[in-house]
């Protein structure tokens, strides 16, 4: 496939478009009259079918029709420019001459006659040509305007990607739609690590030379020598990069180059911004992540040692109180207090038996403490889950059961626990007073339900999503979906090889 | 005199083997063999002293009481599992049971029904503390499957001593409150563990318990 000696397969198209929007035009035909009107009325006086008087004819009345093709000539060259001039003129001294050889070959006034249609001619070519640079530049700055428009719909269309992939997906399908290429690429590499950073094709395979092998063959040296394809360099901040477009008929667009370095530069910036704001992320979910499980271990650690500790020495001294029932109650009071304190912290349960052991204890202990009715269900085959996400799903249970009881007031709360085969999905719905449930997580902040944006940042540790539907009188559901297989904590850093 | 019982007890606190075996020492037909301190000790010190009953911890370093229950009434059957822990959860009742334990009390059992209880597994029954027992049939209750059958395939006669058997009480009690010979009870409850593909009287209440055949009033 090289483009340089194939023909031009549009050109037939081309042509053919222009002819079919000509005759398609009132000027067009408006022209066409002129001309052929003129060259009647020129027949018509060199002819004699008009009787003029004699006066009239030795003042030349019948060279004024050639003096009149200089209006068609000059519309022509004003509506079409050097085209529509040209063509115009000589066809009206196609039709001038006719009448010359006709008429006037037995005298010399076909010489004048002649002069004149190199007259019309000329004129016609005189007024193309200024109007003709002039619609040039005009075509070039209305193609600038409509770039320009595109470049900017690029813009906000990129930014309402949700994440840089995204971003550059889009932007690689409107640029190939724009220039009319068959692929097209982007490619980030960290300046440090000389890692890519982001590598999108517009096509999977893609058609730009060395995008499909490793990183490293895709070069500006390979893609200079390759036929058919256009690159530019990019950079933004830390990162550099390229943009290139491949096409199998040839890369016609001259203004093709500009608009790529213009459209590949933003999209750079753009790009680097995202990354900057993931790192962010990364750096910021790291954080409450560690903090999340210092704080458990924190817990786990308090509640074993109340266990270890206070709880055996006591319920050895329960023992031994058998035969004194005041001591007894009382010693058993403190007991029973000191391992809802440690349980509270963070039930033993969790970690000796899984999640469905603790939430069964959890619902329990929540129906006996308070007047409504919760029910624990069980769906599928309970089995562990890693640490960190048996944890996720406890604390968000607690949680959720903890808001509607607080908040909701609801007679029934049932907590719903799915193993399915790749998650494992928690539910708790009460039939409560329900809220107006806001569309982004982050609005919860804003009104100062934390606990709430808590349960969301504890199902993204570990992988999984949580939603909240809820509205006043309908009472809430939250549902948490957690992956069952092992969590990597660089889930959020490493993205997946092709989103849609 | 009767056998002597065979006990080994398996604790990380010194506090409570040593108070247990004190206990214990009062008591001519129970002899403590040997007492182990970690879940790892503890299977070793089955295996070689083979006690009648072994007392054990839930939370121990290395192996828990769980994973001890589990091997132990694999290896071991002869020796009866008497769980002692402070934990009242029921879903630890729930998952010793299932792995196999006679019994389960938490550690602050009076003297007497501690060795009643020794006694008790000893003989082939299974023993709950008393406010476990409660908990463990309101989780059981609270957590019904959506399948559960209405209908048990038992005879009358067979949920007549399978709720007597919830009650805690023994082959000769359930004879003796149904008016039957403690023979028959136990051919009814072999009956009742071919139905149901249990192993042991308290796997079959808690199936009985699960699916709804037994509720919690009646047990009271």
């Amino acid at each position: 496939m090289t483009p340089l000696t194939d023909p031009d397969p549009t050109r037939a198209v081309r042509v053919r478009a222009v002819v079919a929007r000509r005759i398609s035009e009132p000027a067009f035909w408006a022209i066409q009259a002129m001309v052929i009107g003129i060259s009647v009325l020129h027949i018509a006086l060199e002819a004699d079918w008009i009787p003029l008087g004699e006066a009239a004819s030795e003042a030349g009345i019948h060279h004024l029709p050639v003096v009149l093709y200089l209006v068609p000539v000059a519309y022509g060259s004003l509506s079409y420019g050097l085209e529509g001039g040209v063509l115009t003129s000589l066809w009206a001294g196609l039709l001038a001459s006719f009448n010359v050889f006709l008429f006037n070959l037995e005298d010399y006034s076909w010489v004048v006659d002649l002069g004149f249609v190199v007259l019309v001619v000329g004129v016609g070519i005189i007024t193309a040509l200024p109007v003709e640079r002039e619609r040039r530049q005009r075509h070039r700055a209305e193609a600038a305007v409509r770039r320009l428009e595109a470049l900017n719909e690029l813009a906000e269309e990129s930014l309402k990607a949700r994440d840089p992939v995204e971003a550059v997906r889009t932007v690689l399908d409107r640029l190939s739609a724009i220039l009319g290429v068959d692929d097209s690429a982007f490619v980030l590499w960290d300046r440090e690590s000389e890692e890519p950073a982001v590598k999108v094709s517009q096509n999977q395979p893609s058609r730009i030379p060395g995008f499909n092998e490793d990183s490293a063959v895709l070069s500006p040296e390979t893609l200079d020598t390759t036929p058919g394809v256009d690159y530019t360099r990019v950079e933004a901040g830390g990162y550099r990069g390229l943009i290139a477009i491949a096409s199998r008929t040839g890369l016609a667009d001259p203004e093709a180059s500009s608009f790529l370095a213009a459209v590949g530069n933003q999209l750079a910036t753009r790009v680097e911004i995202a990354l900057l704001i993931e790192q962010e992320q990364t750096a910021w979910s790291t954080y409450v992540r560690l903090v999340t499980e210092a704080q458990e271990e924190e817990r786990r650690r308090l509640a074993r040692e109340l266990h270890d500790g206070p709880a055996q020495h006591l319920a050895m001294l329960v023992r031994t109180l058998q035969g004194q029932p005041d001591l007894h109650g009382a010693a058993t009071t403190i007991l029973t207090e000191l391992r809802r304190v440690a349980r509270d912290q963070r039930p033993t349960l969790l970690d000796d038996l899984g999640v469905a052991p603790a939430l069964d204890w959890l619902v329990t202990e929540g129906s006996k403490r308070s007047d409504l009715t919760m029910d624990l269900r069980v769906e599928g085959e309970p089995t562990r889950l890693s640490p960190e996400s048996e944890v996720v799903l406890y604390r968000i249970a607690q949680e959720a059961m903890r808001n509607a009881e607080v908040h909701a007031h609801p007679t029934h709360i049932l907590v719903t626990l799915r193993f399915l085969p790749g998650d494992v999905e928690l539910t708790v719905s009460d039939d409560g007073s329900g809220f107006e449930a806001p569309n982004q997580p982050g609005e919860y902040v804003a009104a100062g339900r934390l606990g709430i944006m808590g349960m969301y940042e504890r199902a993204q540790l570990v992988g999984g999503s949580l939603a909240i539907t809820s509205a006043p009188g309908t009472g809430t559901v939250v549902v948490v979906t957690v992956p069952r297989g092992p969590v990597s904590h660089r889930a959020a850093i490493d993205r997946p090889p092709t989103t849609s | 005199m009767e056998d002597l019982i065979r006990v080994v007890i398996a604790d990380d606190h010194a506090l409570v083997r040593e108070g247990t075996a004190q206990l214990l020492a009062k008591y001519d037909d129970i002899e403590v063999v040997a007492s182990a301190e970690d879940g790892v000790s503890a299977m070793e010190t089955i295996a070689r002293f083979e006690p009648d009953v072994a007392l054990v911890d839930i939370a121990m370093p290395g192996l828990t009481g769980i994973e001890v229950t589990k091997r132990a009434t694999a290896t071991h059957p002869s020796t009866a599992i008497l769980i002692l822990t402070v934990h009242d959860e029921a879903g630890y009742v729930r998952a010793l049971l299932e792995a196999g334990a006679a019994g389960y009390l938490l550690k602050d059992v009076g003297e007497l029904d501690l060795v009643a209880a020794i006694r008790a597994v000893n003989a082939g029954e299974s023993v709950l503390h008393p406010s476990v027992t409660r908990t463990l049939f309101e989780s059981l209750a609270a957590g019904r499957p959506e399948d559960a059958q209405p209908q048990p395939p038992l005879t009358e006669r067979e949920l007549e001593v399978l709720k007597q058997a919830a009650r805690g009480l023994s082959n000769r009690e359930i004879a003796a409150t149904l008016e039957l010979s403690p023979r028959t009870v136990q051919t009814h409850l072999g009956h009742i563990f071919e139905k149901l593909s249990v192993a042991s009287r308290t796997q079959a209440v808690i199936l009985g318990l699960k699916q709804g055949w037994l509720a919690l009033e009646e047990l009271e």
